[in-house]
Parts: C-alpha cells; structure tokens; sequence
C-alpha cells in the first residue's frame, strides 16, 4: 500500500498509551523508575501533502487519561504539528512539535495522612490547573494494511530547559478512514 | 471474545497513583514561581553541616528533585548564606519570618519543642498573610538528631522532603513519592509522577508558545481552566486545518 494522500484524507483515530518521563520518573521504593505504564489515550489525525513530494504535514489531537486516586486527577490533550516523510511505502519518519496541556485537579476535602509521630490533615484541592509544556518529537509510522497501522513516538519535553528536559513516549495502533 | 479482551486490557492497566496533597486548607504557595532561598549563619553542629554546606544541600535537592519536574514553572536558587539570620532557637514561623515574601529561609535549630522526637530530622512549612508568603525549612541540630548518620542521597531527600513543604506540598500517600512522610527502607533517585503532578498543580508552566497553542485566554486557574482548555484545542486544531487546506488547493491549483 503507498502511503498517498491529496485531500484531508487519511484520516485516522489511534488508541495507545503515554509514558511520561521515561527512566526519570520514581515509580518504587526500591527507586526504579518509570519505562512503560500503560496511561489510555487517544489520537485524531490527518495529512496533507507539503511542499515536497513524500512530504506530509501531519496534525494531531491526542488526549490521554491517567489513573488517580484519592481524587487527585490528571489528564492532558496533545497538540501535535508534525511532519510525515515517506521513507518506503510501509513505513513514515515522523518529526515536529507538540504541546501538551496537562489538567490538574481535585475535588477538594482532606484527608487524613501518617506524619511520622501520629496522623495531620492535608488537603487536596477543589480547582484545576492546567500547565502548558512544548516538546520535540521524533518517531515512525507503520502501515501494516490499508486500515491499520501502528506509531511509536518519543517526545523531548521541555526541551530548551536542560535540567527540566524529559523523555516521554507514545504507542498507538491506529485506524485509517 | 470480547468479554476476555477487555478483562485482559484491565489487566494492563497501570494504576499510577495520584495521591498527592496540600500542605494547608488555604492552598498556601508562593505568589512567584521564582523562589529565594536564604540560608541561615547559625552552623548544624550536633548534625556536622556548616552554612555553606548547608546552601550545597539546598541547591543539590533542587538539581536532583524540585528543578527537574518538566511541568512547572517552579525556580529556585540560593539568596547566599545571611549572616544575620539565626535560627538555632527557632522554630517555623520564626524562622520564616527572618525571611522576606517569596523567600525560605533554611537554617538549623535546636528547638527542644520542635524536635521532641529525635526521629523528626527536619521539618518544613509555609505561610501566608495578606499577600506576603515566607517559608523555612530547619534542620534537627539538637544533641539527639540522626542527621550525620544519614547517607548523602538520604540527606538530599529528607531536605527536599521538607522542601516541598516549604513549597505548599502535604504528604502523599503513595510509597514512591518523595512527599510520603517516611524515609525508611527506601532508596531515593528523583520526583515520582505524584510529586510532579503536586509541584505542577502549584506552580504550573505558563503558555509559552502563545498563538500557537490555539489558546486565546489567561492562564488557566479555577474556574476557567475547563474553558480554555477546550478552546486551546479547537482553535489550535482549526488553525491546522486551515493551513492545510491552504497548502492543499494551493498544490491542486498548481497541478491544472
């Protein structure tokens, strides 16, 4: 199948995960940290011939979910602005920016927690916030069938920052329209 | 078959635990992302830290744990060593108060009140009134602290710990987060997800990249965050789209 596309088609919906901070993130006691956690989340997506033959711009929405707990929540939509290069008929370089915006919020309360030499009252909060952060992508595009497809990506978040810089991923199967 | 493919997509779930907390019913934080540490003169004697080993102390949490969440704004850096600040009798909020609005002031003390358990190593908080917010974090430097048998990543943790406090972080209850209120049988590397999600709360990145986001609005807090939330995403992805198309007839009218 050749990847060709002249109008606002394919379109395709991919279901896969995020991982955020990779090999960064504390995930135990022990102190391993975080490679894979399987975080559900969503992409809507087209492609645009651009420029230059095999040349593709290829936006995206994503919006991932994360589990919480204790009424803590955290989701994020992602705004992808990439470039597809078609490297062979099956497979696409992909490259590019995105933003991310990260909703956190709570439901308000407090709760009860261990301080060490008895219990204290914390609280978890009753608005949301949301915190932008721009991120460098690369990754590829596997195109199995006419339908179906798959996409790894890895994200340098906070790229122009070098002691806040962090690597995430991304894996999706996806659906061609 | 389809039963058994979602009970097989709940196994793969990974409950990432979000469990983090405020440290006060008033969401207490600094005005300012941009915090100021103020170290005290008064040395740890009984804990064997000078000032300026002290101020290392400070700058090493945050290279290794506050300065590294890649979603908040959060910066903070080292005042110097005060050499007219003394909290060797302090205790939080009169430590805090050596210090001016937006600043933590860091020192050690031998507060018999403070440290009554020898097992507290450190502590940390912050308060604000009428708009002016000051924190502290004080090391236990009574003759019973436990302080110099800490190894150096422990030490760099117990400080962030409090730090965070300082912050306007509570306890967490997940095990991983650096805000879980023991250090014990744990090794220490750097922020969990959970800490970073608390951090990000208080002190959130700004939109940078302002027009291209989409986002048409203030910075997202209470009650509007929802809103702009949702418009970052359809204007951003209605500009998109727009680009392309123009990109696309442009392309077509070249070809006839």
């Amino acid at each position: 199948m050749s990847f060709n596309a002249y109008s606002i088609s394919p379109l395709w919906v991919g279901f896969g995960s995020t991982t955020r901070n990779f090999s960064t993130a504390q995930k135990d006691e022990a102190g391993k940290t975080v490679k894979f956690s399987f975080n559900p989340t969503v992409f809507v997506g087209t492609s645009f011939p651009f420029l230059f033959s095999g040349i593709y711009l290829s936006p995206a929405i994503g919006y991932a979910k994360y589990s919480t707990q204790d009424s803590a929540k955290r989701s994020e939509i992602i705004l992808q602005y990439h470039i597809s290069q078609e490297i062979t008929s099956y497979f696409l370089l992909q490259y590019g920016l995105s933003n991310t915006l990260t909703r956190i919020s709570g439901k308000g309360g407090s709760v009860s927690l261990n301080n060490g030499t008895g219990t204290a009252t914390f609280y978890t909060p009753d608005t949301a916030k949301t915190s932008y952060m721009a991120s460098l992508d690369l990754g590829g595009e596997f195109i199995f069938t006419q339908s179906f497809g798959t996409r790894l990506q890895f994200s340098v978040d906070r790229f122009l920052n070098s002691q806040s810089r962090r690597v995430s991923h991304f894996v999706t199967i996806n659906y061609y329209f | 078959m389809k039963k058994y493919f979602i009970s097989t997509l709940a196994l793969l779930l990974s409950f990432n635990v979000n469990a983090w907390t405020l440290g006060t019913s008033n969401g207490f934080k600094f005005n300012s992302s941009k915090v100021n540490f103020k170290i005290a003169g008064n040395d740890c004697s009984h804990a064997g830290l000078t000032s300026s080993a002290i101020e290392t102390l400070s700058n090493d949490s945050n290279t290794t744990y506050w300065g590294t969440a890649p979603t908040t704004s959060l910066e903070l850096s080292s005042g110097g060593v005060q050499s007219s600040i003394n909290t060797s009798a302090d205790d939080l909020t009169a430590a805090a108060l050596k210090g001016s609005d937006n600043t933590i002031v860091v020192g050690c003390s031998s507060n018999a009140t403070l440290f009554s358990s020898a097992s507290t190593l450190a502590v940390g908080g912050i308060a604000c009134n009428s708009g002016i917010c000051q924190g502290a974090v004080l090391l236990n430097d009574t003759a019973s602290t436990s302080l110099a048998t800490l190894s150096r990543e422990k030490l760099i943790a117990t400080f962030a710990h409090e730090l965070g406090h300082a912050l306007g972080l509570g306890h967490s209850s997940a095990i991983s987060s650096l805000m879980y209120y023991s250090a014990s049988g744990k090794v220490f590397t750097s922020l969990s997800q959970d800490d970073i999600d608390g951090i990000s709360y208080l002190y959130p990145s700004e939109k940078k990249l302002g027009g291209l986001a989409g986002a048409c609005g203030t910075i997202d807090t209470g009650s509007n965050s929802k809103n702009n939330f949702i418009g970052s995403l359809l204007v951003g992805f209605a500009l998109i789209i727009a680009i392309g198309k123009l990109f696309n007839n442009r392309k077509q009218n070249q070809n006839t």
